[in-house]
């Protein structure tokens, strides 16, 4: 009979907190912030000073409104260096919607539209590349998978083909043991035939190559797999270990960096030779466990903990906190070809954008 | 009662309780940190509002549930459509692995039950009002605790045999 210890649970967990009430204060000033902004749209749209769109009652066109976003229900996904997406929630005095928020100014200005798939479906952006965007709606037991290839202005439902990957797939998940991809411009979606390199596997950015992470057995052998398009089969490589693994990045396919949850914090390992050995890099103490960690081309490496966004210059031997991202809460890290993207969910989003990796500018400013 | 500067003696005194039972409602520690933080955001931004309670931490707790239940579902079920069975980075507090598998196994209960035993053994309220917050019978509740419970310890049950069987 196992230990149903509660009381070791509930203590556990309560010490483990460390109080942020700076936290809360700062929330509550956005808040305020936010909910004067809307009282002042609320009394401007009182004396009709702008009744399009947002009054709901004309005949124009209230999904193509130009608005500032409401609750960011998913990080920002990059479609490319202007084009930015991102699902949010926008309400009403009455109901809320789901929205599918672009962007083509870098998260400047949105423009809102309709959300693919029924009202009430629960969506994540699954893939953007360039105006090609994949969204998962779910649906009760039914997901479907949306695409559009012009932003965002019409969805069409994904319908699966059996294809060999192609040198313009973008792998969106591995189901089961089949990798299934969408080919950007086209919107195609294909399940590749032959067997996925690991299983329970998902992808991670490997710059001009395919990145997998997964199992080898049966959730056993974690390991990182790559292929470049067309010119090599899959190599599968181990990862230091199984258990703790939190996620893995790279900038060019030969330094490569595997996050794990660890006794003192979280652990970094570094590998010099696109995953044939690693050795172990900084602890980073974080009680949470938590962060993406993202590798830029200008070599350095940055990872979002729970409660600071820190930076490596050495190749994650040691990390700096890093002053542009102090109580920014949980960010989550984007990449598109010449452009880096930070940006946080919730009722405040925010985004910030890098050319280099490693400087950074919050949009809007 | 709802100044600043009573609300953090509010959130010195109570937030660490409140994140323990949303960290057991929602299996993440950083998404109950969240929820708690707002639900104090939300007492704050809002004069008035804990003056009118008896129980400032039973209002935050009720205000945190809520939101942790309207976020997560979202997330939920999108765990089960894209990364259902795959790799997915994961926030858990620096706790022994024991109450970690705890908390995981009582996120495959369904969500009344789960609530059922989070608000009786981790906040620690009484059947009574575990009843009065989940609106059913003090025997709804108790049938609910022992559904719970039982499920549970098979749950980790199974979970020892995997990993006996994965270490032979």
């Amino acid at each position: 009979m196992p230990d149903l210890d509660f009381t070791g649970l509930a203590e556990e967990a309560r010490q483990a907190f460390k109080p942020r009430f700076d936290e809360v204060v700062r929330r509550t000033r956005r808040r305020r912030w936010w909910l004067a902004g809307l009282a002042t749209v609320a009394v401007t749209l009182a004396s009709g000073g702008v009744a399009v769109g947002l009054a709901g009652g004309t005949a124009s066109t209230p999904d193509e409104t130009q608005v500032t976003r409401r609750v960011a229900l998913t990080p920002v996904a990059v479609g490319d260096a202007a084009r930015f997406y991102q699902l949010v929630q926008s309400c009403d005095t009455v109901v809320c919607h789901d929205r599918f928020g672009v962007s083509s100014d870098r998260g400047a200005r949105w423009t809102l539209r309709d959300a693919p798939g029924p009202a009430d479906a629960s969506r994540e952006i699954l893939l953007a590349v360039n105006l090609t965007v994949v969204v998962a709606a779910r649906q009760g037991s039914e997901t479907t998978h949306w695409v559009t290839t012009d932003g965002g202005q019409t969805w069409r439902p994904a319908t699966a083909e059996d294809r060999e990957l192609g040198v313009n797939d973008r792998i969106m998940f591995v189901d089961g043991s089949r990798v299934v991809s969408v080919a950007a411009g086209t919107g195609r979606v294909g399940v590749a035939p032959g067997e996925a390199p690991l299983k329970e596997a998902r992808p991670f950015e490997a710059g001009s190559a395919w990145g997998l992470v997964g199992f080898t057995g049966n959730r056993t052998g974690l390991s990182i797999a790559w292929s470049v398009p067309g010119a090599r089969p899959w190599e599968v490589l181990p990862l230091p270990r199984d258990d703790g693994f939190m996620d893995v990045t790279t900038a060019n396919g030969t330094d490569v960096y595997a996050l794990y949850q660890g006794e003192g914090g979280i652990q970094v390992y570094a590998s010099r030779d696109g995953g044939r050995t690693w050795t172990p890099g900084a602890v980073v103490p974080d009680p949470h466990g938590s962060g993406p960690m993202l590798a830029t081309r200008t070599g350095l490496l940055w990872l979002a903990t729970t409660t600071a966004v820190l930076s490596s210059t050495d190749g994650g031997r040691t990390f700096q906190p890093h002053p542009r991202f102090v109580a920014a809460g949980a960010l989550t890290f984007d990449v598109a070809t010449d452009l880096y993207v930070a940006s946080t969910k919730g009722v405040n989003p925010r985004v910030w954008v890098s050319e280099d990796g490693r400087t950074w500018a919050e949009t809007p400013s | 009662m709802d100044s600043e500067a009573d609300l953090r003696a509010i959130y010195l005194a109570s937030a660490g309780r409140l994140v323990a039972v949303l960290y057991a409602l929602t299996g993440d520690y950083a998404e109950a940190e969240d929820a708690v933080h707002e639900a104090f955001a939300r007492a704050l931004s809002r004069p008035g509002q804990l003056r009118r309670v008896d129980s400032p931490e039973a209002w935050l707790r009720t205000v945190a549930m809520n939101i942790a239940r309207t976020r997560f579902r979202r997330r939920v079920l999108l765990d089960r459509i894209v990364h259902s069975g795959r790799l997915r980075p994961r926030s858990v507090p620096p706790i022994s692995p024991d109450r970690v598998a705890l908390a995981d196994a009582l996120q495959e209960l369904p969500r009344v039950v789960r609530e059922c035993l989070v608000l009786r053994y981790v906040a620690d309220l009484t059947i009574a009002d575990v009843a009065r917050a989940q609106q059913c019978s003090v025997d709804a509740v108790k049938s609910r605790l022992l559904r719970g419970r039982r499920a549970l310890a098979a749950r980790l049950d199974d979970r020892l045999d995997d990993k006996e069987e994965s270490r032979a």
